[in-house]
């Protein structure tokens, strides 16, 4: 009888061992899936574009919002936004845990180099990203940009990670977006390119 | 993506979004896109293909300026690989200059 009311309290905190365990366990296959399903996008672009056909998009609205470019490319300062999940080495990485995504974003300095980032993001394939950054976000093709002339300045630059869904789509829109875009004004950015993963 | 796109040029900033899906960014209310047909994690290419890269950004860069009203679509005609794209920036940048001419 004694030894059972010892037992208990033991019992209970091997069930919790347990199941931490086992929901480790489980992002980590998770994840692994994941990773698996990118390597096979790679291999067979085709795949990428049947998924598309059946993904359901969902309507926003008819009316597309409008900023007419003012002057010349020359006097364009310039900001790169990507969802590649990129972020600096020394930065957070996104939470690849959470299946709706991270809606969050990082800051990419306009001087970074290739080598001070990094991508964390389960859902593409970027092996050939971590050899070249550029493919995914062209930072060094707009420093030369900025630095020949052609267009006025390289601004501060944002990642995202692709793939929100849910709930996140909403954080998204309503706060970090937005934070983003008042953050691009602020540095006086005049226009932005955007790149997917 | 297509969001961010959408919450930026609201803001004031005019933008110009690649895309790998051309059948969901058109769908999406896209202020200026251009899609290509390659994999994944490879926008703009190929790693270490300079040329390629400058292509289409150059292409990305001449919609940002020639763009003139909401919802202009480019479909890039590229095939993954199978291009001379040394050829075709040259092409790109003799267009461009004839285009500054006139």
């Amino acid at each position: 009888m004694i030894g059972a009311v010892f037992l208990l309290p033991n019992i209970a905190w091997n069930a919790k061992l347990l199941e931490v365990g086992l929901i480790m366990e489980f992002l980590a296959m998770r994840r692994a899936f994941n990773q698996l399903g990118a390597w096979l996008y790679r291999a067979m672009p085709g795949l990428g574009q049947r998924w598309a056909k059946r993904f359901q998009v969902q309507s926003v609205a008819a009316q597309i919002p409008w900023t007419p470019l003012h002057g010349p490319l020359s006097q364009q300062r310039i900001s790169l936004i990507t969802t590649g999940g990129v972020h600096l080495r020394t930065d957070p990485a996104f939470d690849m845990h959470d299946p709706h995504g991270d809606p969050s974003f990082r800051l990419i300095p306009a001087a970074s180099s290739p080598t001070d980032l990094m991508i964390t993001h389960d859902y593409y394939d970027h092996r050939d990203a971590d050899r070249d950054l550029n493919i995914v976000l062209p930072i060094s093709h707009f420093q030369q940009l900025a630095a020949r002339g052609t267009i006025q300045s390289l601004g501060p630059c944002y990642s995202f990670m692709g793939h929100i869904t849910d709930e996140h789509i909403e954080t998204l829109i309503k706060q970090t977006a937005p934070t983003v875009a008042r953050n691009l004004r602020e540095a006086g950015v005049t226009a932005a390119v955007l790149t997917p993963a | 993506m297509g969001l961010i796109a959408r919450v930026l040029e609201a803001a004031g900033i005019s933008t110009v979004s690649f895309f790998l899906l051309a059948e969901i960014a058109q769908q999406l209310g896209i202020p200026r896109g251009l899609s290509v047909k390659f994999p994944f994690g490879h926008v703009l290419g190929e790693p270490d293909n300079l040329v390629q890269q400058q292509l289409l950004i150059n292409h990305g860069l001449n919609l940002l300026i020639n763009a003139a009203q909401a919802g202009t679509f480019v479909q890039l005609p590229y095939r993954w690989k199978r291009e001379d794209w040394p050829r075709l920036l040259q092409a790109q940048q003799a267009d461009l200059a004839q285009s500054d001419a006139q």
